[in-house]
This record gives C-alpha cells, structure tokens and sequence, in this order.
C-alpha cells in the first residue's frame, strides 16, 4: 500500500514538472528540423574526447565498437572515433591534449569546468572551442525543442550563463533525482540496532556514537574519510554544516555576501572538533593518502561504521558489505546532516547540493579545427531527440550480448512498455555475470545522454535503502549559502581568480592537514588566515561576488 | 742510444691547418663505425633535447595552445617576477636543495663503500650473488616502489611497525613532515645502491694489479692496499660523478615525490620539479611553469660551471 502510494506521488511530480515545464522563458524559436542521415560518406571520420563509464572495458577496448556508438554512427551517417582520458586524470591528460594543438574534433567533457581557466567560456575565448550559440539558434532543433518543452525558469537559468551562452550537453534532470541531495553520510544501521542508539541527529550525537562504536564494538577507526577537499564534502557539507561553514571556498555569508570558508571564524571551530576526533582515534591520519573507493572499503570491510556516498553506491555497498562482513543484517542508513545542538534539530542546512536540473558540468564542444562543425553539431543535437536519448540511456532495443560476442547471440537490452515509459531487460536488471551498473554501460553511455531519464532512475533508485538516504540527506537541505555553481567569469576575472585560488588551496590545505592531524596548534590559525589576505583572498572575492551579482540580476 | 725521427709534429700542423669541418670529414672516413654508433646517440640529443629548446621562449610569453607560441602575447619577465616573489620560492629551492644534499651525503659514498667492500671479498659466489640482489631494486618501476612505501609507512605497516617498537609514533609516517625526506632518501638509497655501485667496480678492475703485487712487496696490508691504492684509482670516477651530482643540485625528479607526498608534507616535500608539474600540468599555467624550471636550469648550469672550474683548481680533474 505504502510503496503504490509512493509511486502515485512519484508520478503526480513527474507529470507537474511536465506542465511546470512550459514556462515563459524567452528562447530563440525552434529552427527547422533537418534530415537524417547528417552525413553523405564524405565527412572525414570525427574525434570525440570523451571519459568513459566503468564497465564497459568488459566488452570493448575503446568506445569506437560500443554497440550504441556504433547504432549513433548507422543515424547520423557519421564515423566517430574516441580519444579516452585516463581513469581518474586529474587534468593532466586533458590540459596536454589542448596543448598538444592537436585537438580532437568534439569533446563530451566536463572537465573545461574543472580544469581549463575560464571554463568553457575561457577555452571559447583562447579558441580551443566553437561558440555554440549561433548553431544553436540555426541547427538546435532538438536542444530547442527539448528547451521549449521543458524548461523552466530555473532550468534556463542553469542552461544558459550570464554571458548568454547555452550549456550545451548538459543534462535535463527528471524525478526522482531532480531535488534530491544525491550524496551524503551512511552508517551501519545493523551496529546501531546492536547497540541500541538512535540514529544521531546532532553533532554530539555523532561523537557519542562513533565514540561507542570504537569503545564497544572495537570499530578501529569509525569515521572513515578521505580527503578532507574531496567533492563528496563540499557537496553536501555534512561534516562543516553544523558550525555554518562549507568544508571549503567560496560561500555566502548569512547576508548572501560571497566570502571564502577558511575565513570565517565558525571554520575554527569545525577544525577544532576534527583534531579532537583524530585524536580520540575516530578519523585517522592516513586518510590523506585515502580515496573515496578506498573509505567505502573500509565501511564494508568492517574497519569503519560510517562514511560518505553517492546514492547510486548505496545498493551495491549493502551487498558488498554483507559479503565483506560475513554479516547477513549489514545495512547503511543514510544520515541528516548533523546539527550543532538538539534546538537546531529542523535547521535549514544552505550547505547542501540538490540536484538541479542543467546543473552538471557536462559539455559537447567542438573544436575550432574540426573539419565539420555544422555535422558534428547535428550528431549531438540529435541525443535531445527522443530516439537519441533513448538509445544513450536505455542503449538499442536489441543487441549482440557483447559478454559473448562469438556466440553472436541477439540479446533485449529495453523495451517500451504500452504506456510509452521504457523498461530495462532482466538480461541487464539481473544479469547473474556482472551488476546492473557496469553492464548496463556496455549498452548505454551516460556522458552522451541529453536526460536522466524517469524511468531509468526508478530503476536504480527503486530500493528502500535509497529512498531512506535521499529522504535523510534531503530534509532540511537547500543550497541557499553555496555561491551558485552557474556563475560564470569573464576572462579578466578568470586571471585574477584563478592563480589566487592555487595559491590559497595549495597553503591552507597544507595548514588544515597538520592541524588535524598533525602536530600544529589550532592556536596557530588565526596567523594562516592572516596569510590568506596575503595571498590577495579578497581579490578572488571581489570578481566571485560581481560574477554572482550579475547572475542574480539576470 | 739512436733517436728515432718522427714527423708527429709536421702531421699535426697540417691537421691544424684544415679547417673543423673538413678535419671532421677525414675523421669519419678515418672512423666510420664508430660514427655511426655515435649517430643514435647524437640524434636523440637534437630530437630530444635541443629542438624542443625553442619553447623556452613560452617563459616569456602568456602562451596559448591556440595562438602558438609565436603568437602568444609577449610579457618579458613577468612569470619569473611572480615566482620570485611569491610565496613558494624559498621553500622550493630549500626542499630540493636539501633532499639532493641528503642524496649527496649519504647517497653519494655509499655506493662507493659498497664496491670497495664487495671488492675485497673473496668468494666470487658470495659477490655475485649480493651484487645481484642489490642491482634488482634497480629494475622495480617507481611507482611500485613508491606503493610499496606508502602501504609499509602506513599507520599499520610494517616499517611503521618496527619503528614504533623503537619508540616512533604508530601513525602514517609519510604524513609526518619532518619524516619526509629521510624516508625518500632511504628508498632511493635502498633501490639504487647496486646500481649506482656499478661504476666503481668497473673502475676498480681498471686499477693495474701490479700496483697491488707492488703494494704487498712494500709490506702493505689490505687497509693499507685500499687507502693507497684502490681509492688513488678510483678517484677520477668519483670526482667526475661528484661533480656530475653537483651540477643537478637543483635537479630532483618529480614522479616518485609526487606519488609519495600529500598536501600535508609540502613544506618538506614540495620540490622545483613536483610544482613545476602541478602548476604547468595540472593548472594550466604553461609559461610560469616553464619559466620557473628556466630558473631552476640555468641554476644548475652555474653550479656545474663553478664545481668544474674548483674541481679542476684543486684536484686537476675536470670534465673540461
């Protein structure tokens, strides 16, 4: 009865965020559809740079034989071939393809976000990439349709900077994700059952818990981190919220100023409570040397109780940990991020990060050497199209199972049901070879969906361990004191804020491990602030609070 | 005694009197194999090398991928003003100084003890089987080496672990600041001890035996037979790999700090080459990476021009 009524509400929002979709928001007018197939054979096979999903190394050995790739390629009458970064690249392999001069045709990336000064904006400016915008208005039938439909004021917002250009391969979110907080603090539920303590809203009530969980159940190190500056933190600031500090940068003040985290006198205070823990044993040091998969192993291994996540490892961490832990009951609860005291229990929590829609960092460019833009533009407008983003979310109808491809046996990957929503096969839901989030990507590609498809999304969020974290992160949580992440800079503000921010990063995270786990005193913080100033702090201010200005004025 | 006539003299003054390029012609004609040994070795120095040279000119320039480097805008010093004035110069200079002193002293002898050591032992069997052990390190690739360390220094590992019982703190070693260099210069020593040692053995089986057969007559002992002898005939080889050393005292290599060190141990740990990677690689910042390794080499260049000239002052061995 509970689950139908939850699928019933589940529903009446999807289908209010159609109409709320129809919002009067000024967009150039849809242009006129064009003929597929793109291209006639004379189009010179096309790069694409582009990361891959782990799984699909089962079956294919770049993304040139994906049977999805292959069926965009028999669409658009175009030939792709990938240029894969590394696993993990921290920049290096991306920023030395731009130098390298030898750039590929088309980039599906987010990392002119993460790495290239300026943003995509910036590499528009150096010319690395085309200004999409005029394409847009010309070729975009798809992107256009899909923006008249869909978005809201919101969305248009998000899709479009203050510059006027159009976010181009981000991803329209749908429900159930669009508005959850997505990533968040578990526990061992199970331990907390055995011990016989609620689950902990404060940040006492953390302490007396991971304290219990050492003391009682001789958990070795219960609070498993991993970089204190990963993305995991700041994304939802559960560890910093309570004292009314993001974990680090940029943020807003309580007046909606823009100021810089390791400024404000509250993070002392957040510093303080992490040094007390290491020092009781609770974190240890070597999580500096830690990874993300690395601090979940630790929580299904056993060695740790609590830990952050990704609701879309909240599933397999419970199975891996029932297995790690030779512990049938192990299960992970999702977490409210603690309060400071029993009376800020209901607190809104502005740290937070719910799912926006066009958010993401996600970006098709192409390049200003690419022999064929108008084409290539066109092969990426096409994934907005309905058959498009099915055929990057759901993958083909059917296909050759590629875990045997000499047996040359026709698998079904999806379907679409009478009521026009599509389904998963039990070849890839359960297929008893590999789990559904790596076989899946064998058939799918999730850097080339234009959507997070409803359906798609019910299939990997349908359990109840899901629904718990998100129902846990979400309560109280909005992303009011976060500068937003849309704001984009011009190229001036770009060079002033840029080295700035490397030199403050590089030394206050430096100072914030030895005082957390080293032998620096707390006492001494007030001096590393002092040097942050030095280092020209309020200069990155200055640009980061005009580019927000600017955006709040649009 | 008759006295035998030679026209060495007349040779070598007609040879002086062909100009460089037409001398070198005859050389070939004179030593063709040995050029073209030589060949592979002096094209990887033109490819490799001096080619790539022209972008150091980017030091100078706010270089764009896009624009080139001829068409980047001009901005002189301006990059190697920001290094020097920034905060990060003293603290750089002083950890790859002091991490390559560390290598020097106790890196440097080392290998050569070693030799002199093993080369006394007289079981053939025994020092062949140590100088095979001692060279595999040699071949293990960083960055297994370099895993090896971090899981062994962890707060569980075993390194960790003998050390505690000696009364060291039970934590990640390689989080602990002043732990840093000692531990990096250790591993180096550990893998590269063999190898390093290889030289010198060569130059020990280059010393004339009679020396040594002279030495036992005079009544010199084995102690006696080293110090007089072994070291005297060794001396050139360590003095040129010395001064070799001297010259890249500001030269360390950036891959295995990079993969032991964290941000926790920059200030003992952060070296010219690891920022030169993060700042060029990693942020994009090509012409002030470029222009701070500029600075770096053109450090070196003087401090090996300054050990050549003393050392040729002092000891008369030099490399030119």
């Amino acid at each position: 009865m509970k689950k139908t009524l939850v699928s019933l509400l589940l529903a009446l929002m999807l289908v209010m965020t159609c109409f709320a979709g129809v919002a009067e928001v000024e967009l150039p007018p849809i242009p006129e559809k064009y003929d597929l197939p793109i291209g006639d054979g004379s189009i010179p096979q096309l790069s694409i740079y582009m990361g891959t999903e782990a799984g699909y190394e089962k079956a294919y050995l770049t993304y040139d034989e994906h049977v999805a790739i292959k069926e965009w390629e028999a669409r658009t009458g175009l030939d792709f071939t990938f240029v894969h970064p590394p696993l993990n690249d921290d920049g290096t392999f991306f920023l030395t393809t731009i130098a390298s001069m030898d750039l590929p045709d088309m980039w599906s990336t987010g990392s002119f976000s993460s790495y290239y000064t300026g943003g995509v904006e910036g590499a528009i400016r150096d010319g690395v990439l085309l200004h999409l915008n005029d394409y847009i208005t010309q070729y975009g039938y798809y992107y256009l349709t899909e923006a008249h439909t869909n978005w809201d004021e919101q969305a248009a917002n998000n899709f479009k900077t203050d510059s006027g250009m159009y976010r181009f391969g981000a991803a329209s979110q749908r429900v159930p994700v669009l508005g959850q907080q997505h990533t968040g603090m578990v526990v061992r539920g199970d331990l907390l059952d055995e011990l016989d303590i609620d689950v902990p809203e404060t940040i006492d009530e953390v302490h007396d818990m991971l304290v219990a969980m050492k003391e009682v159940e001789g958990v070795k190190v219960p609070l498993a981190l991993e970089k204190l500056n990963s993305s995991y933190y700041y994304n939802g600031d559960f560890l910093a919220a309570w004292a009314g500090v993001t974990t680090n940068g940029f943020m807003l003040d309580s007046e909606g100023k823009v100021t810089y985290a390791q400024l404000q006198p509250e993070y002392k205070g957040w510093l303080a409570m992490m040094k007390a823990w290491a020092q009781e044993g609770l974190i240890d040091v070597d999580s500096t040397t830690r990874t993300h998969s690395d601090a979940e192993a630790m929580v299904t291994s056993g060695q740790s109780v609590m830990c952050a996540i990704g609701n879309w490892e909240t599933q397999e961490d419970i199975a891996v940990g029932k297995a790690g832990t030779n512990n049938e009951d192990f299960v992970l609860i999702g977490l409210t991020a603690p309060a400071k005291d029993k009376d800020s229990v209901g607190e809104t929590n502005g740290f937070a990060r719910p799912i926006v829609n066009g958010e993401n960092g996600n970006y098709w460019g192409i390049s200003t050497t690419n022999p064929a833009p108008v084409e290539s533009f066109k092969a990426f407008d096409y994934l907005y199209s309905y058959e498009g983003t099915e055929l990057m979310v759901f993958g083909p109808e059917k296909a050759i199972d590629q875990l045997h491809k000499d047996a040359g046996q026709e698998v079904v990957i999806h379907w679409t049901n009478p009521d026009g929503t599509r389904q998963f096969s039990d070849y890839i839901l359960k297929n008893p070879e590999l789990e559904y989030n790596s076989i899946r990507y064998i058939y799918t590609i999730q850097s080339l969906s234009s959507e997070y498809a409803s359906e798609m999304e019910y299939m990997q969020y349908g359990e109840p361990c899901n629904a718990q974290c998100w129902e846990a992160w979400t309560k109280y949580a909005d992303s009011s004191r976060h500068v937003p992440s849309t704001i984009s800079l011009t190229a001036d503000e770009a060079t002033v804020r840029d080295p700035i921010v490397t030199n403050v990063q590089t030394y206050i995270w430096e100072k914030i491990y030895n005082i957390v786990f080293g032998d620096d005193s707390i006492d001494n913080w007030d001096s590393y602030v002092d040097q942050l100033y030095t280092l020209g702090i309020e200069d990155a201010i200055k640009v980061v609070q005009d580019a927000t200005d600017r955006y709040n004025a649009r | 005694m008759s006295q035998v006539k030679t026209n060495g003299p007349a040779i070598r003054k007609g040879y002086k009197e062909k100009n460089y390029f037409l001398r070198l012609f005859d050389n070939i004609k004179a030593h063709p194999w040995l050029y073209i040994m030589f060949f592979p070795v002096f094209a990887y120095y033109v490819l490799f090398h001096y080619w790539p040279m022209y972008g150091i000119i980017i030091a100078f320039k706010d270089f764009k991928p896009m624009m080139g480097i001829f068409g980047s805008q001009w901005v002189g010093l301006d990059k190697f003003k920001e290094f020097i004035y920034g905060p990060y110069l003293w603290r750089l200079v002083r950890n790859t100084l002091g991490i390559n002193l560390g290598m020097l002293i106790f890196g440097f002898p080392l290998p050569i003890l070693f030799a002199l050591v093993l080369n006394e032992c007289r079981s053939i069997k025994f020092r062949k089987v140590v100088q095979t052990v001692t060279y595999m390190p040699h071949f293990v690739s960083s960055v297994v080496v370099c895993a090896l360390m971090i899981i062994f220094t962890r707060s569980t590992g075993i390194i960790t672990n003998i050390l505690a019982y000696f009364g060291m703190p039970k934590t990640n070693l390689l989080s602990i600041p002043r732990y840093f260099k000692t531990l990096y210069i250790c591993m180096n020593i550990w893998q590269e001890l063999g190898w390093d040692s290889i030289i010198f053995f060569a130059a020990l089986t280059s010393i004339d035996a009679s020396l040594y057969e002279a030495a036992t007559v005079d009544g010199a002992g084995r102690w006696q037979q080293m110090w007089h002898v072994t070291l005297p005939g060794i001396a050139p080889t360590i003095i040129i790999l010395l001064i070799l050393r001297i010259g890249n005292l500001m030269s360390l290599g950036w891959d295995r700090i990079h993969l032991l060190y964290s941000e926790m141990v920059y200030e003992t740990a952060d070296v010219i080459s690891t920022y030169v990677y993060r700042m060029g690689m990693t942020r994009m910042q090509y012409s002030y990476a470029t222009a701070v390794g500029l600075l770096n080499s053109a450090i070196n260049i003087i401090l090996l021009l300054s050990t050549n000239a003393l050392s040729r002052k002092v000891t008369e061995s030099s490399l030119w």
